[in-house]
């Protein structure tokens, strides 16, 4: 079955083709990390990001927002503007790994209170749909070493604090990173509010999504996409909640199977088929999210 | 890492008052103290036992050792500031993908770019298991140079011999090593210094150098003062382009002047640059600059 969409879909497509296949008809939900401010406060380059959007069907956009001075606050709102007038929804991205320990709470609960100031500050359609953590404690290399519970426990208490302020400006969504492994290794798993679980379970309890980062890139077989994250998905059913499967593009990592950077367009557009097709029945399914758009320019340019 | 001048000119601007967005933060890098208080300011030089922050009181110095964290206002900087944290403890891998996290905010800055290929030139020396005993002897014997420590920081070429390596790369007695791949060497124990330089035969290094030049008039009457044109770039007051005056002072386009006669530009505008180099005219101006030097290390045949 799998086979036969990914046939279909390449020659419906074709190498270099802007589109994604799906097995109804309607392009795979995408998603994409932006980190570099710049693609907002440069005209050009935000038109050029919006006209890619509209080629590559990117419905949802996590954007780097923090800290940003005034001039840049104005310019924000009016990608937001054209963003929202495209369709496409924008979640403010920020994130550091010491934002999961304890005593520096006060800088992301900040960062969150300023997105929700710059929200009521401005028109609906020029305000962020979302919150978005990028945080990765683990980058803490020594610390997370010698006490990953700490940092869990850090991250976990964080997110509900942040959760609280978006509970009070519903529709204002809440999306965390998670790496695929925080929910296949028995070693991270926490009691956290009575209750023992794998972070990215405890997470999904109380955001909204979670945009797995399942850098494989190959979709099957056991150490591929679609086994990294069924379990994320299983969870997410049951809870009612979203995940993205997040895919890296980057070319030159390591090791490279981490990564499409450097492959063809045809086989990326290839294995998001099979994802797809894994995926798309699960009501939790919110799509695939490319990580990101420097990097997926190059590869499907 | 070198010296910072990005957004100086807000704290000229009296940045602390702007506000705006987001409203509960100040644009300004936090340093927080292992004894529970915090600086706001701006890092604008990171060594290794030290950081000098600029604030709206003036410079102050902080030692790491007291620093519990250190978070800037670029996201960047954030994961630039862990990398180096990761390599100094020895952890590569960890340094490389806190780098990649800084490159995918801006994969252009010369920081990031320095970042990168200086974690992976120590991850090559791990790799190939590479060492030298007596660091500072394999200087003098492969590239011709001795190192001297200074009291204000980064070390001295005490000796370049002739002929070398050193000397056809352009160094020279007195040229103060200032960085390695944009690592600030200031500061550091002169074996530590010559660790850094030395390294695979055929690999690369960065080195940004510190030298000492005078401009005058009078070396080439007629010329047009000052013989170099200034611009004002994120990495501070640069040779845009030189003159015959300029470049018989033995200047280059690229240098970055942090000094004219021993005033720091850090804080310097643009058009004060240029007034106080009209003010100068005619007179022996002593330039501090900076160069930063690409490097193709020397074999066991280097000499």
């Amino acid at each position: 079955m799998i086979g036969r969409l990914l046939l279909a879909f390449l020659l419906l497509c074709g190498p270099g083709a802007s589109c994604l296949p799906a097995s109804d008809g309607s392009p795979v939900p995408l998603a994409m990390w932006v980190w570099d401010a710049r693609h907002i406060t440069s005209q050009p380059a935000r038109d050029q990001l919006l006209a890619f959007c509209r080629t590559q069907h990117i419905a949802t956009l996590y954007v780097t927002a923090y800290q940003l001075p005034p001039d840049d606050a104005a310019l924000y709102r009016v990608f937001l503007r054209a963003a929202h007038h495209q369709g496409i929804s924008v979640q403010a991205l920020a994130g550091d790994p010491r934002w999961a320990l304890s005593r520096y709470h006060h800088l992301p609960l900040a960062w969150a209170e300023g997105i929700l100031a710059f929200n009521q500050a401005g028109r609906p359609e020029e305000r962020f749909d979302g919150l978005h953590t990028d945080i990765e404690p683990y980058l803490l290399t020594k610390a997370w070493s010698d006490h990953p519970a700490q940092l869990l426990g850090g991250l976990l208490n964080l997110h509900a604090k942040i959760a609280d302020r978006v509970a009070d400006h519903r529709p204002l969504q809440l999306g965390v990173d998670v790496p695929f492994w925080f929910d296949d290794d028995p070693a991270y798993l926490i009691e956290w509010h009575g209750q023992v679980k794998a972070p990215s379970h405890h997470l999904l309890d109380v955001a909204d999504s979670e945009t797995v980062m399942d850098y494989r890139n190959y979709a099957e077989g056991a150490d591929g996409a679609i086994a990294l994250a069924t379990q994320e998905l299983d969870y997410a059913d049951q809870v009612g909640k979203t995940v993205f499967i997040g895919q890296e593009t980057q070319p030159d990592l390591f090791p490279s199977y981490i990564t499409y950077g450097g492959k063809p367009a045809a086989y990326w557009w290839g294995e998001v088929a099979k994802l797809a097709a894994a995926f798309r029945g699960r009501k939790s399914f919110g799509g695939v999210a490319v990580h990101h758009y420097d990097s997926y320019r190059k590869l499907v340019g | 890492m070198p010296p910072r001048t990005r957004l100086l000119t807000l704290i000229l601007g009296g940045w602390l008052l702007v506000g705006g967005w987001p409203v509960t933060s100040a644009q300004a890098d936090e340093i927080y103290f292992t004894s529970g208080e915090s600086l706001k300011g701006l890092v604008v030089e990171e060594h290794v036992d030290r950081l000098v922050v600029s604030t709206v009181d003036g410079e102050r110095v902080v030692w790491r050792r007291d620093v519990d964290e250190a978070f800037f206002d670029d996201p960047e900087r954030n994961y630039l500031y862990l990398g180096d944290e990761a390599l100094e403890a020895g952890d590569v891998h960890g340094a490389v993908a806190l780098f990649q996290k800084a490159a995918q905010f801006n994969a252009e800055l010369e920081e990031v770019r320095d970042a990168l290929r200086r974690a992976d030139d120590r991850r090559r020396k791990l790799e190939t298991l590479w060492e030298v005993r007596d660091p500072e002897a394999a200087l003098r014997k492969h590239w011709g140079l001795r190192l001297a420590p200074t009291t204000g920081g980064a070390p001295k070429i005490a000796v370049v011999t002739t002929p070398s390596f050193a000397e056809r790369a352009g160094l020279q007695a007195d040229d103060q090593v200032m960085a390695i791949w944009g690592a600030s060497m200031a500061y550091r124990p002169v074996t530590q210094v010559a660790e850094w330089l030395l390294g695979p035969s055929g690999s690369a290094v960065k080195l940004l150098i510190q030298r000492d030049l005078v401009l005058s008039a009078s070396a080439l009457p007629g010329g047009k003062w000052p013989g170099f044109e200034p611009a004002m770039t994120p990495a501070g007051l640069t040779v845009a382009e030189t003159g015959p005056l300029g470049a018989a002072a033995g200047l280059r386009p690229g240098d970055r002047i942090v000094a004219i006669n021993g005033h720091a530009t850090r804080y310097l505008p643009l058009a004060s640059v240029r007034a106080l180099l009209d003010r100068l005219k005619g007179t022996n101006v002593s330039l501090q600059i900076q160069r930063a030097l690409f490097l193709t290390r020397p074999g066991e045949e280097g000499t």
